[in-house]
């Protein structure tokens, strides 16, 4: 699609799409550049590059703000969820896409309502179910909610089980399989288009998520990382090179995936609110 | 004398019907999804409502007392209620327009082929990835009166009172927006682009033919056909307007004097610091109420679009 040919209008349009890197980029790069500054240099001179490169910043980031305890508890948090997720995306996806029983529209649209509203809706029931049945405090109730937020995966996955030719199955079919076997054994490995954009969205989602840990953790050893960056700022906010270390580690580990995977995190992210 | 004898048993083993096995297959494999689906998130819809019906400090069941509406009475008095509730709408007022366009844009110019196009492309979508903790804490310190990166910038560059930022209670809301829309338009801007991808190149060609000028393909070719994507971009930023949370936990908790108060903020708080339960569930149930309008006229429209024939 190239239709803006004039040359000197060209030139100012991609000024101004530098302006907006510079806007996007810089503050991210101020960031990682003041982490590697000592504290008071980066208050006293903002704009300058590290005088005295120092790492010292990271070393009391992770011990202050127990960095490497509130990592373990997001990466568990997002390993364990990712999985149930991914599961239960894999069996409503095939089911509703290649599976024909009673009550399958039905189930699909209920299923599908829980898309439509956001979380932080129900937040304070399941705060009452997780109080009553003893899992405040406990990565159990994390998991139970992640686990029932698979409207948008079960959504994907039919949308992706579509496009399998359902002549493979009937294959499987008449070679013996029985329908589980057809799932397991010829849907599944199919799958791993579908599962990787939903992963991608998912991923993000869970490793970023704030109002459910905020609610139902209450003490600091199960801290995920966005909680801990609260702590460390609500008790050090005045140490700003170990601070801007803190938010340097949190966000390493998305940015780095999303430069090797950008093609499948932009697909992941943009998944499902395009049509089909 | 054998049982099979007797001619109690089937001659041939019982066929069940491919829609029978598909069935239990299909119900097997539903139910551990459903399983977590139904009681924790979307009893909990139900329970909301319930809840809002309710006078209670949380914990014993034994203090919670029924109160039908007055929760509901009680909101439409509070202040601060509509206060947030406005704020919401400023944001969705200003916010949606201001991403929508600025996306549009973007999503235009990079499709030309600039040199390092999919770089810039690259680049703009990387706050998407990040923690709305990460980028609200970033920008608390980058917007900081006294020591912020831009304050800092500004004394530079002379001024002698540079705006306190998220600290004015008349400006702190539009500092909000301003990085809501830094961490949003990539997605916006991607959704564009697919959108303008779908557009054959032979409508460019033919209106080059036709010697159109740039903002004649502009209004008459790309406007009517990303139609169907300004609408998904507008309605995902809306209904994102009316989740605000997180960003406002962490920049302003609400404040300065509940200038950037929001609805979500408003019931986490009332419910989870004063415990008042039930009037928080009210202001959650109005929330759902707003969202699963937007929602519900999003799917109307993707259900009811076709594919445009030229």
């Amino acid at each position: 699609m190239k239709f803006l040919r004039q040359l000197p209008s060209m030139t100012f349009f991609y000024l101004i799409c530098l302006v907006v890197l510079f806007v996007v980029a810089y503050p991210v790069i101020w960031m990682l550049l003041s982490s590697l500054k000592p504290s008071w240099q980066v208050t006293t001179q903002p704009f300058s590059l590290p005088t005295h490169w120092t790492f010292e910043n990271y070393s009391e980031a992770w011990t202050m703000a127990k960095f490497g305890q509130a990592f373990l508890n997001s990466a568990v948090i997002v390993v364990v969820s990712l999985t149930g997720i991914l599961a239960i995306s894999c069996m409503g996806g095939y089911t509703f896409a290649k599976l024909d029983f009673p009550g399958k529209n039905f189930i699909f649209y209920f299923w599908l309502m829980g898309m439509m509203v956001p979380p932080h809706v129900s937040i304070i029931p399941n705060f009452v179910i997780m109080d009553k049945l003893g899992l405040i405090n406990n990565f159990l109730s994390l998991f139970l909610i992640y686990f029932s937020s698979t409207s948008f995966g079960v959504f994907v996955m039919r949308s992706f089980f579509y496009t399998v030719p359902t002549e493979i199955l009937e294959a499987a079919r008449i070679d013996g399989c029985s329908e589980f076997s057809v799932f397991w054994r010829v849907a599944i490995p199919m799958a791993r288009g579908g599962l990787t954009v939903i992963a991608i969205f998912y991923f993000v989602f869970l490793w970023n998520d704030f109002i459910y840990p905020l609610t139902f953790l209450r003490t600091e050893s199960m801290n995920t990382i966005p909680l801990a960056l609260m702590a460390f700022r609500d008790y050090w906010s005045s140490d700003w090179g170990p601070m801007m270390a803190a938010l340097s580690m949190a966000s390493l580990p998305p940015i780095i995936f999303y430069f090797f995977f950008q093609k499948q995190f932009i697909r992941g992210l943009t998944a499902g609110a395009l049509k089909g | 004398m054998s049982l099979k004898s007797l001619g109690l048993f089937r001659k041939t083993p019982r066929k069940y019907s491919l829609k029978a096995k598909q069935s239990l297959a299909a119900y097997s494999l539903l139910l551990p999804g459903l399983s977590m689906y139904i009681p924790f998130h979307f009893l909990p819809i139900l329970g909301v409502i319930l809840l809002s019906m309710v006078s209670w400090k949380g914990y014993s069941f034994h203090t919670m007392q029924w109160i039908g509406l007055a929760n509901y009475r009680e909101i439409l008095s509070d202040q601060r209620f509509w206060q947030a509730l406005w704020h919401n709408i400023q944001f969705v007022l200003i916010v949606v327009a201001i991403q929508t366009i600025f996306s549009m844009f973007l999503a235009i110019l990079l499709e030309q082929t600039l040199p390092l196009a999919k770089f810039f492309r690259g680049i703009y979508f990387m706050p998407t990835v990040l923690s709305l903790v990460v980028v609200g804490l970033l920008f608390s310190f980058v917007l900081s009166p006294s020591q912020g990166l831009l304050n800092t910038f500004l004394r530079v560059m002379g001024s002698q009172n540079p705006p306190a930022w998220l600290g004015d209670p008349k400006i702190a809301l539009f500092v909000l927006m301003a990085v809501t829309i830094w961490k949003e338009f990539g997605l916006s801007m991607f959704l564009f682009i697919a959108g303008l991808e779908s557009i054959p190149d032979e409508l460019f060609d033919a209106a080059k033919v036709d010697g159109a000028g740039t903002w004649k393909v502009f209004t008459n070719i790309i406007l009517p056909l990303i139609k169907e994507t300004a609408y998904v971009v507008m309605i995902m930023a809306t209904i994102n307007c009316f989740k605000l949370f997180d960003l406002v936990r962490v920049m302003t908790k609400g404040g300065p004097f509940f200038a950037t108060e929001v609805l979500a903020t408003r019931m986490y708080t009332q419910s989870f610091k004063y415990g008042k339960i039930g009037y928080g569930s009210a202001i959650a149930v109005v929330l759902f109420l707003i969202t699963f309008l937007i929602s519900a006229i999003q799917f109307y429209f993707r259900s009811r679009g076709e594919k445009v024939e030229y």
